[in-house]
């Protein structure tokens, strides 16, 4: 692969390691190419910042029955100039006067297309924050006919003996991700693409949401404990079978308002075969993505 | 005069509107800065965020405009480090070595340039076909897109990001002679 190439699969976050590694190594000697990846970012920055042009009309904003003439919160203000302006966002109105309106904005948590084919899974329920653990097998480009919902890989996961499903697991440190006022909440939404292998049989897919007071690393003992279900503050759990013959890439998206006093959030991908008669299959996630939508509410 | 004197004509103190004007002005700067260490616009948005609050709390010990740019930089060079740093236990990232001669290299682009270089790219973009002109947005357009657009063309999303490739160099292609020219 070419100097150029690897920059381009630097920038739309498709390197593996082995490519990252080789790139740091020419730009550690090449003046040119560490100024062509300079270039190649600004680029990008500028087209990200022509699209956010284009979306000039503030779709986010939400219309409410009261009508206080109120000036938006200069912190608020500030802080709303930089979330969820990952260009799809529009950028909000600096401390302009607006009449009874909740504004929502979006912080993106992460979007997982599995593109490492490297990349190292836990085990089991995660440890800790950040990283993926569960039933993964590999991250794969294509198997047999099944190819990847987006980008160029996806995950493959292998039920554990005993298991009627395959799990993937992460843990979201909320503590990272403060609010900015009292007058905001926020919801977390979570999208995710599964793909069974044995059409002959329906499969379950699951996206499952837990918030608890915890931090990260307290939470793996109570997921396993008897005393999950007191200790969690909200949970919320989506299931949708595939029956036999419709199988294909098949999209879930769940929402869960995150309660005050929440310090981890759970993420919870399951898949399987529906019927406990039935093989212990495997199955594939891709284009996991997760984000908050915040709503500041005006008194 | 001496040094310990006070300047019989300080400039006046910078208000939080300055702050709101100045952040906005430089915020594509830091934008296009934070992705020159960083590996996707996520991580870029979660510094820009993280920076953007810094920046707020420590306003009062910005002195004049000029300063916010090589300041807010400063600030945003080392929020991307941490996030490097907890990147690096997940995933292989450019060595401290590269990063620091990135940031240099970053920082020599300075806003002149970087204005030079936005209205070349707004130029070349407009020679596109409208298609293309949207191809080239999509990534910047929401999640999906690509895939979506492809879908609509009734062609494979790999098939549209080879596309893509393509006319992203043909677009650089066209800035470099651009900006030749404007040189000349």
């Amino acid at each position: 692969m070419n100097p150029n190439e690897l920059i381009q699969h630097y920038l739309h976050g498709v390197a593996t390691d082995a490519e990252v590694a080789e790139l740091d190594r020419l730009l550690a000697s090449d003046r040119a190419l560490r100024r062509k990846l300079i270039v190649e970012t600004g680029i990008d920055a500028g087209l990200c910042e022509i699209e956010r042009e284009r979306a000039s009309q503030p779709s986010v904003v939400v219309p409410r029955r009261s009508a206080w003439f109120s000036w938006r919160p200069l912190t608020a203000a500030a802080a709303g100039i930089v979330f969820g302006m990952f260009c799809t966002s529009v950028v909000f109105a600096y401390a302009v006067p607006r009449m009874g309106m909740d504004r929502h904005r979006v912080v993106p948590l992460f979007n997982e297309t599995f593109e490492d084919v490297k990349a190292v899974f836990g085990r089991g329920f995660p440890n800790d924050a950040d990283g993926w653990s569960g039933d993964f097998e590999a991250v794969v480009s294509t198997d047999g006919a099944i190819s990847p919902k987006e980008g160029q890989h996806m995950a493959r996961l292998a039920p554990i003996a005993g298991r009627k499903f395959c799990a993937a697991e992460r843990i979201v440190d909320l503590a990272k991700f403060p609010l900015i006022s009292s007058t905001e909440s926020r919801m977390v939404e979570v999208t995710a693409s599964f793909h069974g292998m044995d059409s002959d049989w329906a499969d379950r897919n699951q996206i499952r949401l837990a918030a608890f007071a915890e931090a990260p690393k307290d939470v793996k003992d109570i997921w396993n404990s008897d005393s999950r279900l007191d200790q969690v503050l909200q949970h919320l759990g989506r299931t949708v079978t595939v029956k036999p013959g419709e199988h294909g890439w098949q999209t879930l998206k769940v929402s869960m308002e995150i309660p005050t006093g929440a310090r981890s959030l759970v993420i919870h991908l399951g898949a399987g075969v529906a019927d406990d008669a039935g093989p212990k299959t495997l199955h594939y996630i891709d284009d996991v993505r997760a984000q908050f939508v915040i709503t500041e509410t005006t008194p | 005069m001496t040094p310990s004197e006070p300047s019989p004509n300080p400039p006046p103190a910078l208000t939080q509107g300055d702050f709101v004007r100045l952040l906005m002005r430089n915020e594509p700067a830091l934008r296009a800065y934070s992705r020159s260490l960083l590996p996707d616009w996520h991580l870029v948005d979660e510094v820009i965020q993280e920076a953007s609050v810094t920046l707020w709390e420590k306003f009062d010990q910005l002195r004049d405009e000029a300063g916010f740019l090589p300041w807010a930089k400063v600030v945003v060079r080392f929020k991307c480090l941490s996030v490097i740093d907890r990147l690096r236990r997940d995933r292989h990232v450019f060595s401290d070595g590269v990063l620091e001669l990135l940031a240099e290299e970053a920082e020599a682009f300075d806003v002149e340039e970087r204005e030079r270089s936005m209205r070349a790219l707004r130029s070349c973009l407009e020679g596109f076909s409208p298609p293309h002109q949207e191809l080239l947005l999509a990534p910047y357009s929401g999640e999906g897109r690509v895939t979506m657009l492809a879908e609509q063309a009734g062609k494979s999303a790999n098939a549209l990001y080879k596309l893509l490739g393509r006319l992203r160099e043909k677009l650089a292609a066209c800035i470099e002679t651009r900006l030749q020219k404007e040189a000349l």
